[in-house]
């Protein structure tokens, strides 16, 4: 008897195994990778009659394979040319884009939004807010918003160095973490901070550079005095001053009230708004010489320690103080003066934190008054001073952001002075 | 009595444990950032407190009589036809907190792991792992738990660390959320996670020493509560309330956020892990408490024979609601609502009556001595 | 029984509680609840049911083993008997049990300590040199009675032929040796007549086994004394026998037999009978002397520090080596024999005072349960004796390494030693102990425990990744790096077949290369196989017919699952591995993680020899930091708790007394010492004589 039990159960393993075979043939949920086309760029532009045009950029396998250069223009970056589709939704979209795309359309791998500025003013949300249901879309994907139109960014989009799009996107994340001239910040955030009570989000800026964009299309023979005519260092979006390299520049902030956008940041102003935040990283920046006229002195500066915020609810007009502890690094010195002889560094000091400081209060000012846009997360600071939920959503601090009273105090000491002590002078 | 094998201490512990918490990964966390909103993580320090304080009472009786349990101290503190209603009553509360816990959880899986296969695809491979684990017994799944716990653990530890980057604390202010009215409101209802007290008590017979219940029992509430806070807390900092309110399977979405840097990113799959096995756990030990218990009730010298039946049932009546929207509102109208009843009613009225009827005993005692001295 | 019996069972009862299947607790604690007095174990019995299929066929045979078992319970809980058995009030009845379990109390104690006392003299240690003939002659006795009660039961079909008593007349000896040797037929057994030189010349011959003994000590000890020195004076036969041992015959092993069935075993295992005209016994002198294999290296438990040599082909030795590494009176070896048509000899081995007795009766009890005409190898007693027979993994280590078996008696373990099989047994295990090498407690503990993590690991890797693999890529895409997705998606664009068959058809490859490179005969074997397997990666990625990945999948997974360090277990990994392949290709993770619960579910609630398969750890059990991490060696004070073993302290708590670290002030000192003497008291007084503390 036990004998026959043993058959049985081999038989009835080998049913089991049989069943296995043909569930793992037709499974619902499995799908090959090679089934799939991964979506890794997104492109929102407003289209006519409350339509929207989803630009994509599909992940095409076989380019990853290392063949760069044969077909320079076509295929940058490791994927397909963009295709852009007119939908209803970008679900529609989607569905839309596999009556051109072979393989089933996945955002699984999206590492990358880029909102049009029409799309932008009229409301992120009312675009982005049905994709957070989505499963397969995450809120951990980086986002931009471009002043223009988002297909343009895919069509000029050439990097220097990165072949693959979320690559790229996480470099230039990366980057602008260090350097401080774009926030970094992800779908997640943004979504957060319109849902938070009296908090704005903020986005990067990814923007075409039209004269270099020209110069691409143009021949490289132009002299350097006729392709840069500008006069001043820029670091406003499309902007910049400069020859060769991509044609986007990622630099500045656009900033929302809701989930609109408002207006935009050039790079210095991001900086400041960084640092208002407390979330700058370690940035090098230029300050003019308090001493020689037109010399520029570089320090790098940090947090030395979380600003400190005090909100004084009760008072009329709301005063704001901020309190800011700063570190630098004296790493250029352009003018002749000694700069580590112990009275020049705290002239220098002052005058670096005379010119933060005011930088600071004007775009406080100049987006509380202006915009009654709150990017710097102060609301947030003063939730703990609430007991209760209702009765922070009683009070009416955007209303009263317009007559807004900012200080900001900034303590910064030079702490370093790189490898050398005096300047290098002639004689 | 039927017969379940012994349960060491540590077994035990695990067992109550990951069973109560089970429901940390479905959404309970966004039902109490519903009650509590910014407050949300203080209702799970409330029913904690709420629940040491029924322990407090209920242990020393478990403690007192020795290799006693809820059930045959119901037995002769409250004679038989109420341990009957009383066994049917837990037997059907746990079947239909089981029915919606499924539901929840089987619609979790298909949402967001397996989403184009049929809801019984997912279903019928769960309940089968179900009823094998509740046919091995209460003895196997609390080895099982042991053996996994550290696991959980340090699976949910990872969740919530690896999230630092998003979690602002300040996200927790207003300190009392809705205000004081709602938390103690919610802590009272909430108090039907701490499923580890029934468990105990219906098991502490099974101990092979009956005063390590007590420790147990204090131990297994403080890590649910401390568990429930945790998470909830670190839900509510990553997100805002405003959004966490509207999150369903808080642990998924914690998953989906974490993003550190380009490797470690969109694991949320690996989690996945954890929740099914507390699920599995969970609906096990609920499944064969719920055979045991009807066993009881109609004398069966074992518990076995119910176990499919049982499961069955469940099966059935966890796609009575539906959708999932339906099957968290009928859990709130009912089981939330009327949860704590049992969870925590039951073992406090038995208890009582024990005392009761033991003070009683000894009065009797007292009044027959001096009647003896003077006959 | 058909298939929709077998699901119906599902529904039908079982009452197997775990705790009340044999276990190593002792019966106070394990019956800590007097309505459950149940002490049976179903699972056992059907699985020695199960382990005699050769039984099957025989009618009248078909009744015994079940007597056998009822009888020999007690014998195996001879503590137990004490206390009459209670059963709960309603008994539920085992589908398929037979009627005649249920009433097996009704055996009287009288009866049962009867029979349980006679095993006893069988079980005696290796005859002290004093009185070795005492002792074999018991031995013998025990074996007549046994052929008298129960003939059938004894020998099979195996009917004996030849008288029960040797005889006095020599020539009546020699028709029979000719008759049950067969011998101008059979060419392997030599009889050599001569003449004991005495006065009166008596005629004598000796037998022997070509090829089996050793010819100079049958020339120099028996022959040349007995033809050449010998003067033996008439007299009674015994006399003249103990004449004979005591001054003519300086073989060093000898005695004096009177029933054929041990002559015969013994002339079977090498030694010289010696039959003497009017002696009616025969005397017995150990010539064994066959060839084997000298003791050489390891080969397949090899390790860098520690010892090499490994156990060979020859019983004694093996337990030789054994007992050369562990000098203590207390190592006992007890020596039965298995097998009706030859007989294999079977070691028993543990040392007293620290192994659980209740262990020691269950291993014996098991053994001698088996009823087989020739038992091959250590790995077929393995199967005979395991517990639950439908389980993967294996439920005893068997080793080939003396010095593991040394250690592993020390701890509480019993080592079975299989007549010529190089593997010996070490029972019971847990799961583990699979997982760790010798070498793990000879190298330094950070680097012990970092070998352990790496072989822990490697376990799951070998179990899991190409099922990870396939649930990554088919269910969770989103898992792998962009980049990294990209690459796999065009390596696959050229592959024809989905992700689950590509896995299945590399492993498929794999195991072939494995076995082929086992079979190959020579030592280069293995290399080959290394060598087939990449020539075949690198071809089936050039054919597009995997994905170069899946090769790195594949061999890292076969990498690891050659880094288990027990053969069987690895068999049980790579099979399961199967299972978790297909599970992982119909639901993914889900799959996965259902699969994980289930084998975990498995293992937690399998028992080898009374204790969990998981426990040290759950179960809790104390014990020394060598469960999975490898602790310090001078921190490892007890012994594995779940073994319960006679004595739970292993060395005292300061072993380094000389260490400016160490804790030793006075009040340090006498709290040890206090928790010692509490550690050995409470060992002896809460368990009897075995220590560990319950769950």
């Amino acid at each position: 008897m036990k004998s026959l039990t043993l058959k049985r159960t081999l038989l009835s393993l080998l049913v089991v195994a049989l069943l296995g075979a043909t569930f793992s043939t037709g499974c619902y949920d499995r799908v090959e990778l090679e089934g799939m086309a991964f979506v890794v760029g997104l492109g929102l532009d407003k289209g006519p009659n409350n339509t929207i045009d989803v630009t994509v950029r599909i992940a095409v396998p076989g380019e990853m394979a290392g063949n760069n250069g044969s077909s320079s223009n076509a295929a940058q970056l490791g994927g397909s040319r963009p295709i852009t589709v007119r939908a209803n939704t970008i679900a529609g979209a989607l569905t839309l884009l596999n009556s051109t795309v072979e393989r089933q359309v996945s955002l699984l791998h999206l590492a990358t939004i880029l909102i049009g500025e029409n799309v932008a003013k009229a409301g992120v949300l009312d675009y982005v807010g049905p994709l957070v249901r989505m499963r397969e879309f995450r809120r951990t994907v980086t986002f931009f918003v471009v002043p223009g139109e988002a297909r343009e960014i895919f069509e000029t989009n050439q990097p220097v160095l990165e072949k693959s799009m979320s690559r790229f996107h996480e470099s230039i994340s990366e980057i602008s973490r260090h350097t401080g001239l774009s926030v970094t910040s992800k779908i997640h955030e943004f979504i957060v901070e319109s849902e938070e009570p009296n908090e704005d989000p903020v986005a990067p800026v990814m923007a075409v550079n039209e004269k270099v964009k020209e110069q691409t299309q143009q021949s490289q023979k132009d002299t350097r005095e006729e392709t840069m005519p500008g006069q001043n260092v820029s670091f406003k979006p499309g902007e910049l001053v400069r020859m060769g390299g991509n044609s986007l520049d990622f630099i500045g902030t656009g900033v929302f009230r809701g989930d609109k956008l408002v207006t935009y940041l050039d790079g210095i102003e991001t900086r400041m708004l960084l640092m208002i935040r407390g979330e700058l990283l370690r940035t090098q920046m230029d300050f003019p010489d308090p001493q020689q006229k037109g010399k520029y002195e570089v320090i790098e500066l940090k947090h030395a320690r979380t600003p400190q915020t005090e909100i004084k609810l009760d008072s009329d007009p709301i005063q704001i103080k901020i309190r800011q502890k700063l570190e630098g690094d004296l790493i250029g010195v352009q003018s002749s003066i000694d700069y580590t002889e112990e009275n020049n560094m705290r002239v220098l000091e002052n005058s670096v934190r005379e010119t933060l400081k005011q930088k600071e209060q004007d775009l406080m000012e100049h987006l509380y008054h202006d915009y009654q846009a709150a990017p710097f997360g102060m609301f947030r600071k003063i939730r703990s001073q609430f007991s209760t939920i209702q009765e922070m959503e009683q009070y009416p601090f955007r209303e009263k952001l317009k007559t807004a009273q900012v200080t900001v105090d900034i303590d910064l000491n030079i702490r370093r002075i790189g490898v050398q002590l005096a300047p290098v002078g002639p004689k | 009595m039927i017969k379940t094998g012994h349960l060491g201490r540590r077994e035990m512990l695990a067992l109550t444990v990951v069973a109560s918490v089970a429901d940390v990964s479905l959404f309970y966390p966004q039902q109490l950032v519903m009650r509590g909103a910014s407050a949300g993580w203080m209702i799970p320090v409330f029913s904690m407190l709420v629940a040491f304080a029924v322990w407090a009472l209920v242990a020393p009786v478990l403690v007192r009589e020795e290799k006693q349990d809820l059930i045959t101290l119901c037995e002769k503190s409250l004679g038989s036809f109420a341990t009957r209603a009383i066994c049917v009553v837990i037997a059907l509360y746990m079947i239909a907190d089981l029915s919606t816990f499924t539901r929840t959880f089987t619609e979790a899986v298909v949402t967001t792991v397996l989403p184009r296969s049929p809801i019984s695809f997912i279903a019928v491979p769960f309940f089968l792992v179900c009823m094998y684990y509740a046919k091995k017994g209460i003895e196997g799944i609390s080895r099982v738990s042991l053996v996994l716990w550290s696991w959980l653990a340090i699976g949910m530890l990872a969740l919530l660390i690896l999230n630092w980057n998003w979690m602002r604390p300040e996200q927790a202010m207003p300190l009392w959320g809705n205000g004081i009215g709602p938390l103690l409101s919610g802590a009272g209802l909430f108090t039907s996670v701490f499923l580890n007290i029934l468990v105990i008590a219906l098991f502490s017979s099974r101990m092979r020493k009956g005063s390590d219940v007590r420790a147990i029992g204090y131990w297994s509430i403080g890590i649910i509560g401390v568990t429930y806070l945790l998470v909830t807390l670190v839900f509510l900092m990553c997100f805002s309330p405003e959004a966490a309110m509207r999150s369903p399977f808080p642990l998924y979405q914690l998953g989906r956020l974490i993003y550190i840097g380009r490797f470690i990113q969109r694991l949320e799959a690996a989690f996945v892990f954890i929740w099914v096995v507390m699920a599995v756990i969970k609906v096990s030990m609920a499944v064969m408490i719920a055979t045991y218990l009807f066993a009881t009730v109609f004398r069966m010298p074992v518990y076995r024979p119910l176990v499919a039946a049982v499961a069955i049932i469940v099966y059935d009546l966890s796609f009575y609601p539906r959708s999932f929207v339906e099957t968290i509102s009928y859990n709130n109208k009912y089981i939330v609502t009327w949860g704590w009843a049992v969870t925590m009613g039951i073992p406090l009225v038995v208890t009582l009556a024990v005392r009761v009827r033991k003070r009683r005993e000894v009065r009797g005692d007292e009044e027959l001595d001096p009647q003896e001295n003077a006959s | 029984m058909s298939v929709w019996q077998k699901i119906s069972r599902a529904f039908a009862v079982d009452d197997a509680i775990l705790d009340e299947d044999f276990s190593l607790m002792p019966e106070e604690l394990q019956e800590g609840r007097p309505e459950k007095g149940k002490q049976k174990q179903p699972k056992t019995q059907e699985s020695e049911q199960s382990s005699k299929p050769k039984q099957e066929p025989k009618q009248d045979l078909k009744q015994e083993p079940e007597h056998e078992h009822e009888d020999d319970r007690p014998s195996a809980s001879t503590l137990s008997h004490a206390q009459p058995r209670r059963r709960s009030p309603v008994k539920p009845k085992k589908i398929g049990h037979r009627s005649t379990e249920a009433d097996d109390p009704s055996a009287e104690p009288s009866e049962i300590a009867a029979k349980s006392s006679r095993p006893e003299p069988e079980s005696e240690p290796e005859p002290k040199p004093d009185a070795p003939q005492k002792v074999r002659r018991e031995k013998r006795k025990q074996q007549a009675k046994n052929y008298e009660v129960d003939p059938e039961q004894h020998n099979l079909s195996f009917k004996p032929t030849y008288p029960e008593q040797v005889s006095i007349s020599l020539h009546e000896n020699r028709d029979t040796i000719i008759q049950l040797f067969q011998i101008p037929r059979n060419a392997d057994f030599v009889i050599r007549e001569f003449t004991v030189s005495t006065e009166t010349p008596i005629q004598a011959f000796a037998v022997f086994m070509e090829g089996m003994s050793d010819k100079t000590i049958i020339n120099d000890n028996v022959l040349q004394p007995l033809m050449l020195l010998a003067s033996l004076p008439h007299g009674h036969a015994q006399a003249r026998a103990d004449l004979i041992k005591n001054s003519l015959l300086p073989g060093n092993q000898l005695q004096i037999l009177e029933k054929w069935e041990a002559v015969k075993n013994n002339i079977l295992t090498g030694s010289t009978a010696v039959f003497v005209e009017g002696m009616d016994c025969a005397l017995i002198v150990e010539t064994k002397g066959w060839e084997h294999r000298t003791v050489s290296d390891t080969k397949t438990e090899t390790v860098v520090r520690g010892p090499h040599d490994a156990f060979t082909e020859n019983l004694r030795t093996n337990t030789g080596l054994v007992r050369a590494r562990l000098r203590t009176e207390k190592l006992i070896t007890e020596i039965t024999q298995v097998g009706e048509l030859a007989a294999t000899d079977i070691a028993i081995m543990y040392v007293e005072g620290i192994v659980s007795q209740k262990l020691v009766t269950e291993v014996k009890r098991r053994i001698k349960a088996i009823k087989v005409d020739f038992l091959q190898d250590s790995g077929t007693l393995e199967q005979f004796i395991e517990d639950p027979p439908f389980s993967m993994i294996p439920r005893m280590l068997a080793t080939e390494r003396p010095d593991r078996v040394a250690v592993s008696l020390t701890e509480g373990y019993v080592a079975v030693f299989v007549g010529q099989s190089p593997y010996v047994l070490i029972l019971p295990t847990m799961l583990w102990s699979l997982l760790h090498t010798a070498e793990d407690a000879y190298v330094r503990y950070p680097f012990g425990t970092l070998l352990r993590l790496i072989r822990f690991s490697a376990f799951l890797v070998a179990l899991l990744l190409p099922a990870l693999y396939i649930a990554v890529t088919n269910y969770h895409p989103e898992m792998i790096p962009t980049d990294l997705m990209l690459t796999i998606a065009s390596s696959r664009e050229k592959v024809p077949f989905p992700v689950v068959m590509e896995v299945l058809l590399m492993e498929v490859a794999i195991e072939l290369i494995r076995e082929a490179g086992i079979r190959i005969p020579n030592v280069i074997g293995p290399t080959i196989g290394i060598v087939g397997a990449l020539i075949l990666g690198q071809a089936a990625v050039q054919a597009g017919v995997v994905s170069p990945l899946l090769v790195i999948v594949v061999s890292v997974t076969a990498l690891a699952a050659f880094t288990m360090p027990n053969y069987n277990l690895s068999f049980a990994v790579r099979t399961l591995r199967f299972v978790m392949i297909l599970l992982s290709g119909v639901w993914g993770f889900y799959g996965i993680t259902l699969g994980m619960l289930v084998l975990l579910m498995d293992w937690a609630t399998m028992k080898s020899f009374g204790i969990p398969m998981l426990t040290n750890v759950s179960p809790y059990k104390q014990s020394s930091a060598d469960v999975i991490l490898r602790g310090r060696v001078f921190k490892q004070e007890i012994r594995p708790g779940a073994l319960y073993p006679g004595l739970m302290k292993r060395q005292v708590r300061i072993t380094r007394p000389w260490d400016p670290a160490t804790h030793d002030s006075r009040e340090a000192v006498e709290q040890y010492e206090q928790e010692n003497r509490q550690q050995d008291t409470e060992a002896r007084n809460t368990k009897g004589k075995r220590g560990g503390n319950p769950t």
